[in-house]
């Protein structure tokens, strides 16, 4: 038995109640370790291809990673992956806090929910066994009296569960664990919602065996002295937490204003890490196994109209609500930043809406009369509140948000202003300013996002793995290589599963160690990077296989024909087609498909002969 | 002439500053910038800058939003109604 697992995978028959144990073959997770690529290994073979993500025909597999619970530094983290109903991709959302070494402590390593319940239902996981517990007098609850209700003052109950907004399938609600920390993006709480799974509560205190505990030691040793020499990690996250990007990316010019029309946003500096921390922040948070501590603990006074507290907000939170959307008032960006943890709805989804909203508003694309009398000009803060509480409740043009972008855009016939990709909103970062990140976003599996690729690390930040790596912003050159190599590794980091923020400081070498010592079985950091290409080609062969125009690695019109207005980054637009044939070059890719030979090379056989060109 | 600059994270905190506008002769690099701006505040915020005539680990300083590493790093030359901005190398989400 390798260590780091507890050896139980749940397989969790929400139609018949019928819960068994799983066992998943070793050569299986040796080559996707656990996490993201078990969960996309597991969906793959299991998923036909045009079912409907909100239909009893879905599943939703949440997870953990070998190393997840032990005592490497920063292995807090779980995930959720499913086909979303919101990119109609396949989708892995990954969350801190807690639940994930709970889960662990629980006796299990992972849950695979499949059909639907007819009744409101939540999992509750102990000493390795789970049932299926009423959750009729927990449904239509928020995700704060969820948490309290079940964990009943527990010290040793962690519960992840939806709010209205996954009930009523808001196509990106999300799973909150620790009422504050979100499995955000792609809609994962909507699928819960229409298999009427309220929440997953664990229990236990056991800790999950290590194969060489002393490899172990060692290679924390050598994390945590990395993590001290960066700054990012030693200093910025610690000190200020995410929000120290809105000046950094606003000074930069790519700090995305008014939905992506310009990247300079004029009063940045009152939504700031440093506004943030000299007004609202009482307290910083860490996750499980944490030594970064970027959480932050927030609380706006009881005199303010936005009172309330919590955690965060963080960086793209403070983007969504903010710059998005024209508002710099940091109280009422942080409310609405409780109210999205609250209803269980992702934040950054819904600031990129609320900011469509705004744009399609005041270009007259929305009648003022369907705003029920909210000004929804660019600016107005009330307006981060009021959509948010209407998106989740699917009321008045919260229902027409509640779809997704795509759908929202094109109702109202301007679907060139939807700012995303594969029908997931773009996040806190303007492609034109940052050229590798934008092939980043043109070639994420799971949409708009930035975390697939992190190419910031080099274009903005310049610490990549330990080293002082930078690479110029408005460069294209190398950037293709650059790209493959952050989208592998990060595969890789989502499957053991390890916090990205170690990758400021550490690399495939420490992912290595780390692993070994945790498994006992011996990894490389060759081994690493294939298993990371693995995962990333066997979720393109998912995409492919799906649907065509999946494969289609493009942008909005906007990032490629409207160059930046104003600021440092004045006159660039993205040149795509400048590094998109160098990218498929090296993924072994043609026109966004992988081939047959490639697919092959990776030990997904089944994935070349489906789709392989 | 007039060369603004800006301060961000916790240089801030320790100048008590957000901005400043000063005045350098013409023809000034950034070094001498520093070392004259040093001079109007603190001297001692030269070692929250610098180390070793170097740019100090941590600290990213741009030129009109530029990042100085791809123009002419601490030998940059400034022009009249510059902007340089100071600020912490933070990554994030």
């Amino acid at each position: 038995m390798p260590g780091g697992y507890v050896g139980k995978f749940l397989r969790v028959n929400l139609s018949s109640g019928n819960i068994k144990n799983e066992k998943i073959p070793e050569e299986t997770l040796r080559a996707f370790i656990g996490g993201r690529g078990l969960g996309v290994k597991i969906l793959y073979d299991e998923l036909k291809p045009g079912i409907d993500p909100l239909s009893p025909e879905n599943k939703i597999v949440i997870l953990t990673g070998p190393v997840t619970g032990t005592p490497a530094p920063e292995c807090g983290r779980w995930c959720s992956v499913t086909k979303s109903p919101l990119t109609g991709t396949i989708h892995d959302s990954h969350s801190g806090g807690d639940f994930g070494p709970y889960m662990k402590f629980a006796g299990v390593d992972g849950v695979i929910f499949e059909e639907a319940s007819k009744k409101p239902v939540y999992l509750w996981i102990e000493d390795g066994r789970a049932e299926l517990k009423d959750a009729s007098n927990l449904w239509g609850k928020d995700v704060f009296r969820t948490t309290d209700e079940i964990i009943k003052g527990d010290k040793n109950t962690r519960v992840a569960c939806i709010g209205p907004a996954g009930e009523n399938l808001v196509k990106f609600a999300n799973i909150i664990n620790e009422k504050y920390r979100a499995a955000g993006r792609g809609g994962h709480g909507a699928v819960l919602g229409s298999k009427k799974v309220k929440a997953i509560a664990v229990r236990g205190d056991k800790h999950p065996p290590v194969a060489d505990g002393d490899a172990l030691k060692k290679a924390n040793e050598a994390v945590v002295k990395k993590i001290h020499e960066m700054s990012t990690t030693n200093d910025s996250l610690p000190k200020l937490g995410t929000a120290v990007l809105v000046n950094v990316i606003n000074e930069d010019g790519g700090y995305p204003t008014k939905n992506f029309q310009t990247g300079v946003f004029a009063t940045a500096d009152r939504t700031s890490g440093e506004m943030l921390r000299d007004t609202l922040l009482t307290d910083t948070m860490a996750c499980w196994g944490c030594i970064i501590k970027c959480g932050r603990v927030t609380k706006v006074p009881p005199w303010s109209a936005y009172s309330g507290e919590g955690e965060g907000p963080e960086y793209e939170t403070i983007w969504s609500m903010g710059a998005q959307c024209g508002v710099d008032n940091l109280e009422a960006i942080t409310k609405a930043n409780y109210i999205c943890n609250e209803l269980g709805l992702d934040s950054i989804e819904m600031g990129n809406l609320i900011g469509l909203s705004m744009e399609l508003y005041e270009k007259g694309y929305i009648e003022p009369e369907l705003t029920r009398g909210l000004d929804l000009t660019f600016g107005n803060p009330q307006a981060l509140v009021e959509l948010t509480w209407r998106t989740a409740l699917r009321s008045g043009l919260g229902d027409d948000i509640a779809e997704g972008g795509v759908s929202f855009s094109t109702k109202y016939k301007a679907p060139e202003l939807f700012m995303g990709a594969r029908g997931q909103g773009f996040p806190a970062y303007d492609p034109r300013a940052f050229q590798g990140h934008a092939l980043g976003f043109a070639t994420s599996n799971r949409g708009g996002c930035h975390l697939r690729g992190y190419m910031i690390a080099a274009e903005a930040v310049g610490e990549v793995c330990g080293q002082k790596i930078e690479l110029d912003p408005l460069a294209t050159e190398g950037k293709a290589k650059w790209l493959k190599i952050f989208q592998d590794l990060y595969s890789a980091c989502d499957s053991l599963i390890i916090c990205k923020f170690n990758t400021f400081a550490v690399g495939a070498e420490e992912f290595a160690s780390t692993l070994s010592a945790v498994t006992g079985w011996k990894y490389t950091p060759d081994d690493i990077m294939n298993i990371g290409d693995r995962i990333y080609n066997l979720e393109r062969a998912f995409n492919v296989r799906e649907r065509k125009g999946l494969e289609k690695d493009t942008l909005p019109k906007r990032f490629l024909e409207d160059p930046l207005p104003e600021g440092p980054r004045k006159g660039q637009v993205v040149k795509l087609d400048q590094m998109l044939g160098e990218y498929y070059n090296l993924r072994g890719w043609k026109e966004g498909v992988p081939t047959k030979a490639k697919l092959k090379e990776l030990g997904l056989n089944q994935a070349a002969e489906d789709v392989g060109v | 002439m007039f060369i603004r600059v800006r301060f961000f994270g916790d240089l801030r905190r320790y100048i008590n500053k957000r901005w400043m506008v000063v005045e350098v002769p013409q023809g000034s690099l950034l070094l001498d910038f520093i070392f004259n701006m040093a001079n109007k505040v603190d001297s001692s915020i030269l070692d929250k800058l610098m180390e070793k005539n170097e740019v100090r680990s941590g600290i990213r300083i741009l030129v009109n939003g530029r990042n100085i590493n791809y123009l002419n790093r601490l030998n940059t030359k400034l022009s009249d109604g510059d902007l340089i901005t100071i600020m912490p190398i933070a990554g994030g989400g």
